[in-house]
């Protein structure tokens, strides 16, 4: 049953094909394409034959330099020529511009200075040899290329990380930021690497950091300064951090074994903030407060300043309260 | 003997200024420690305050529950009254019997937030306030015992105004914090020796 409906089924499709090609009101249809389709051909084929023009991407490679000389800027891959020539000429240079492309001495342009300037036109010879003679060569673009030749100068310069660093309410960087390697070698002629005291990362914005985060950064291109790599790791460590408060005593420093502070308050307010790694670990006991003997006994203020002996080196936004007290000598 | 009342509202710093006064040598009487030790030691004051409050507010170590004690009392003008009567009289009467364990000093001290609620300027020849504005008092509680300022600024409207209690003290310790306080004691001190 099943069976016979499908063979009904495909009768019914192959009589609507049939009269879909070979009705008598269709085959005007299709000798119209038949012509269309002659005359697309007949004028592809003219066109061939007609000039026209065309812009072409030619790739470049750079000989080998010798071992003391590097180029320190950024050359180019490859070079656009517009080029004036008969149509299949054209669709065969497209076809084959893999072909076409030049290999480059660079050490011919070498100048004294280090600096070279060299104008493209010098490259037609190189590229009409690869061209049909009747090819014309109508623009180079760029025009020139600059080259920085730099004799193995060298210099280690440490990288600044330029980053806006935004974090969400109540967290907070656990140390600074680290940036790997922390120092990247640039290479440039002396003049240059004179003038040259860091290198800076691109600008990295990071608004609403909640989290620790490691990405790779593009260190910011400097003219004819070549770097040993064009990237750094930097790591930002995010944590949550939390509010802590201890009662701590005034310590006196460096008294005499016969003298004694006293200190009004004897304790002051130590406030800080903390990681959730480590709020299980800080301790009062962490946290030592003094005032110096001698500058105690030098001060002709009524209040003095309390020095921070003692804190754990992961605590941040430490304040105390009061940061300053009174003070008396009491002898033993 | 000479008898001076140290008082001030909620985070002026008597306690720092009192603390001054004992490293000075002069005995201090400290009227809420006294009143705490009291709550364990006292049997009478034991005994009323069950009275008041029922069995639970004192823990299965015989301890007073002062939590649930501030709960029962906060808001409750006619409970706190009570337990004022109860508790003041015991105070001055504990103070008595310091005082005369410190007859022989020729300045003592008593420290206390309620003064003349207690009734404790009747037994006092002079009184001393320590004074703050009310923004740094707010920030001295908060910070030291974990309170929101709506909470201390309640406290605050309970007590008596400072500026009313600056006109009834005979001496005025200012704490506003750039003022030093010792100069202001070994002052006061000097003048209560003439």
């Amino acid at each position: 049953m099943d069976f016979k409906l499908k063979w009904a089924k495909a009768r019914r499709l192959f009589r609507k094909t049939y009269y879909l090609l070979f009705s008598n009101k269709n085959k005007e249809f299709y000798v119209f394409l038949l012509f269309l389709g002659l005359s697309v051909l007949f004028w592809f084929l003219q066109s061939t034959q007609a000039v026209s023009q065309s812009e072409l991407s030619i790739p470049l490679k750079y000989g080998k330099l010798p071992e003391h000389i590097i180029v320190t800027n950024e050359l180019p891959r490859s070079i656009k020529v517009t080029i004036r020539d008969k149509g299949s000429h054209l669709y065969n240079y497209f076809t084959r511009r893999r072909k076409l492309g030049l290999e480059l001495d660079l050490l011919r342009w070498r100048e004294e200075d280090g600096i070279s300037r060299i104008p493209l036109e010098q490259l037609k010879p190189a590229i009409f040899a690869k061209l049909k003679p009747s090819a014309q060569i109508l623009r180079i673009s760029p025009d020139s290329l600059i080259l920085y030749f730099v004799e193995k100068e060298q210099k280690d310069l440490p990288v600044k990380l330029n980053a806006h660093i935004g974090l969400s309410q109540q967290y907070m960087l656990v140390e600074e930021p680290s940036v790997l390697p922390a120092f990247v070698t640039a290479y440039a002629p002396a003049s240059i690497l004179d003038t040259l005291r860091q290198i800076e990362t691109e600008a990295l914005d990071l608004p609403v950091l909640k989290d620790s985060i490691s990405l790779n950064v593009k260190l910011k291109a400097i003219e004819g300064v070549h770097f040993s790599q064009t990237t750094v790791k930097v790591h930002l460590p995010v944590e949550e951090f939390t509010e802590i408060r201890y009662e701590i005593p005034v310590h006196g420093l460096d008294f005499p074994d016969n003298l004694l502070l006293r200190s009004f308050p004897s304790k002051v307010t130590v406030s800080f903030l903390v990681s959730r790694s480590n709020y299980q670990a800080v301790k009062a006991e962490d946290f030592r407060l003094g005032i110096s003997y001698q500058d105690l006994i030098k001060s002709k203020e009524d209040l003095q300043s309390i020095q921070l002996i003692k804190i754990p080196e992961y605590v941040r936004r430490l304040s105390l309260h009061p940061d300053k007290v009174e003070c008396l000598i009491e002898k033993k | 003997m000479k008898i001076l009342a140290l008082t001030g509202g909620i985070g002026s710093g008597k306690s720092t200024v009192a603390e001054i006064f004992r490293v000075l040598g002069i005995p201090v009487f400290d009227a809420d420690s006294a009143a705490k030790e009291l709550y364990e030691t006292s049997s009478a004051l034991h005994q009323g305050l069950v009275t008041l409050f029922g069995e639970g507010i004192f823990d299965e170590n015989n301890k007073l529950n002062t939590k649930q004690l501030a709960s029962i009392v906060f808001n409750n003008p006619v409970r706190l009254t009570k337990l004022n009567a109860l508790v003041h009289p015991a105070v001055i009467e504990y103070f008595g019997e310091w005082k005369q364990i410190h007859k022989n000093y020729p300045l003592i001290v008593h420290e206390t937030a309620l003064l003349y609620e207690a009734g404790l300027d009747k037994i006092s020849d002079y009184v001393a306030v320590v004074t703050a504005n009310d923004s740094l008092r707010i920030e001295r509680v908060c910070r030291n015992k974990g309170w929101n300022p709506e909470q201390v600024r309640e406290r605050i409207r309970r007590q008596l105004p400072e500026d009313i209690l600056k006109l009834k003290a005979d001496f005025i310790i200012n704490n506003e914090g750039h003022t030093a306080l010792l100069p202001q004691v070994t002052e006061l001190i000097k003048k209560l020796s003439e």
